[in-house]
């Protein structure tokens, strides 16, 4: 009975951190002008205007947790386009959506695709090649046959085949809307809406630590970039990891973003025996956004999230003491403290809708 | 009457893709900008004013948007098309290489309205749509395009026009008849 309302209690609090988390990020972006942006989520709305219609276009992976590890077991995950008005839920119809996807600056895909329904889905299908002048090769639906761009058809999914989510970390996505409403009437040139997203593939590290002689796997999955120079500090029982960061506040102001570190850590061993942990980012306690998952007893899993507020106050200290120009974020996590977030531990399903759906 | 029905018989056609030299007689220049790939595309097309099937040229220019250099190794498409009385009508030009990033086509209209003029082009970096309008004007009465008519109609005008001749001719003699008598 204590047990059932400890559970109790526990799923309201981790459905009231992901309500306030969920609004603040929607809020943040639910910004009426032409041009919507968002940084490191794995699936997002964001809006814009198409004359006196509200336009929100959804961008969403599916399946909801990509990471370069479930990628290199076969996953093929689709991407959701979805364009529709928020204030009726109504998908546009006859849309054409421009896509450019980024990585690091490297354009990956600059494509034209045409949706009768609005609604476009386009399954990636990652292939790693050495080849420096690698690109992607569209395949499945069917060309329009008048302007030839690449049609969705139901029973023939379009599919992205190239260098995309080869890498995990950020993955810039820029869609311009050409058509909506008909095939073949344009929008005009400056009344086309753009939108400019960052999702998130996690990337994965196998590492190991050692503790009383003891090797231990840890695997750490970064949702918002690539992450660097792991360490283990034995005396201080300390895991170190560093991330590139750009610090610019008013970057962070004027976007969408969420950083969310996941460590796993086998259990029972000195670093997980108080069951609670201790987490900095620069130096700076960030304790308050470190959440365990402990309901397995093989391991715990410790989630750093850290949200756009708490982003824009790091940033501020960041910059006044001067560490922002490393353009790092210099992680720490070590034994101790409540637990940050209420000190709770989260259920594994509730992480999985945190790392996805924001 | 008759002209509105014979310029509505006539063959719609395209006369291809032309040599890639631009005329400083087009018309006002319409510009379309693509700020995301960083272009300009210019369209104009000769004669100023369109006539119902006779061939006009619809010119485009690609440029680079800082610096107006001409954007080269551009593959193109060109659909024209337009909306009577609800139905959609269209022609496409496909395969138009553009090296020097300048490019042109013929076009017959085949009757007076608003065409919408939509060109896609793709390079290795980028694909780009843009979309201009021509007017094409009433064509006057009377200034018909034998050459282009339809087999079909031809016999039917000369049949007619026997006709009226003839109806004319037996009226003019039956009042001189009259006037005898």
């Amino acid at each position: 009975m204590v047990l059932f309302a400890t559970t109790t209690t526990i799923t309201v609090i981790v459905a009231a951190i992901f309500i306030i988390f969920t609004s603040a990020i929607f809020a943040s972006i639910a910004i009426i002008k032409q041009s919507a942006f968002a940084d490191g989520l794995t699936q997002e709305q964001l809006s814009a205007s198409l004359g006196n219609r509200k336009a929100d276009l959804l961008i969403k992976m599916n399946p909801a947790v990509v990471t370069t590890e479930t990628l290199e077991q076969g996953q093929k995950p689709t991407i959701e386009f979805r364009l529709f008005d928020s204030n009726t839920n109504q998908s546009f119809s006859h849309v054409t959506y421009y896509i450019i996807l980024e990585k690091d600056g490297k354009r990956l895909l600059s494509n034209m695709f045409h949706d009768h329904n609005g609604d476009l889905k386009i399954q990636v299908n990652p292939i790693n090649t050495t080849s420096k002048a690698a690109t992607t090769s569209l395949s499945g639906g069917e060309q329009d046959p008048l302007l030839g761009i690449l049609t969705a058809a139901q029973a023939d999914p379009i599919i992205a085949s190239g260098p995309i989510f080869l890498r995990g970390g950020l993955y810039h996505f820029i869609v311009r809307i050409e058509t909506v409403d008909s095939d073949y009437t344009l929008l005009p040139d400056n009344q086309e809406p753009i939108y400019d997203s960052w999702l998130s593939i996690g990337n994965t590290e196998n590492m190991q630590i050692s503790i009383d002689g003891k090797q231990i796997p840890i695997k750490i999955i970064s949702y918002y970039d690539k992450l660097s120079d792991f360490g283990f500090d034995n005396k201080n029982m300390q895991i170190l990891f560093d991330m590139p960061f750009n610090w610019n506040v008013s970057r962070i102001n004027n976007t969408s973003i969420f950083v969310h570190e996941e460590v796993t850590v086998p259990k029972a061993n000195a670093f997980t025996a108080k069951g609670s942990f201790i987490g900095k980012v620069n130096g700076i306690d960030i304790s308050k956004n470190v959440m365990v998952d402990n309901t397995n007893p093989e391991k715990d899993v410790i989630h750093v999230m850290i949200p756009k507020n708490n982003l824009i106050q790091l940033a501020d200290q960041v910059n006044k003491n001067g560490q922002a120009s490393t353009g790092l974020m210099k992680f720490t996590l070590q034994p101790g403290g409540t637990g940050g977030a209420a000190g709770m531990s989260m259920p594994m399903s509730s992480m999985g809708s945190m790392a996805s759906g924001m | 009457m008759l002209a509105i029905t014979v310029a509505q018989s006539l063959n719609t056609a395209a006369l291809g893709q032309s040599s890639p030299s631009l005329s400083s007689s087009t018309t006002t220049q319409q510009i379309w900008i693509d700020k995301l790939n960083n272009l300009k595309m210019q369209f104009g097309y000769l004669p100023k004013e369109p006539v119902i099937d006779k061939p006009t040229e619809l010119k485009f220019t690609v440029q680079n948007l800082q610096t107006a250099e001409q954007i080269k190794n551009l593959s193109a498409r060109v659909v024209v098309v337009n909306n009577v009385g609800g139905q959609q009508r269209s022609f496409k030009f496909t395969n138009i290489t553009a090296p020097g990033g300048i490019f042109s086509v013929k076009y017959l209209f085949p009757d007076s309205g608003l065409y919408n003029v939509i060109t896609k082009i793709d390079s290795k970096h980028f694909t780009s749509l843009a979309s201009f309008n021509v007017s094409v004007p009433f064509a006057p009465l009377g200034t018909v395009n034998v050459g282009n008519l339809n087999p079909i109609a031809l016999p039917a005008i000369a049949g007619i026009i026997a006709a009226t001749v003839g109806v004319a001719l037996i009226l003019k003699i039956k009042k001189k008849n009259k006037k005898t008598s």
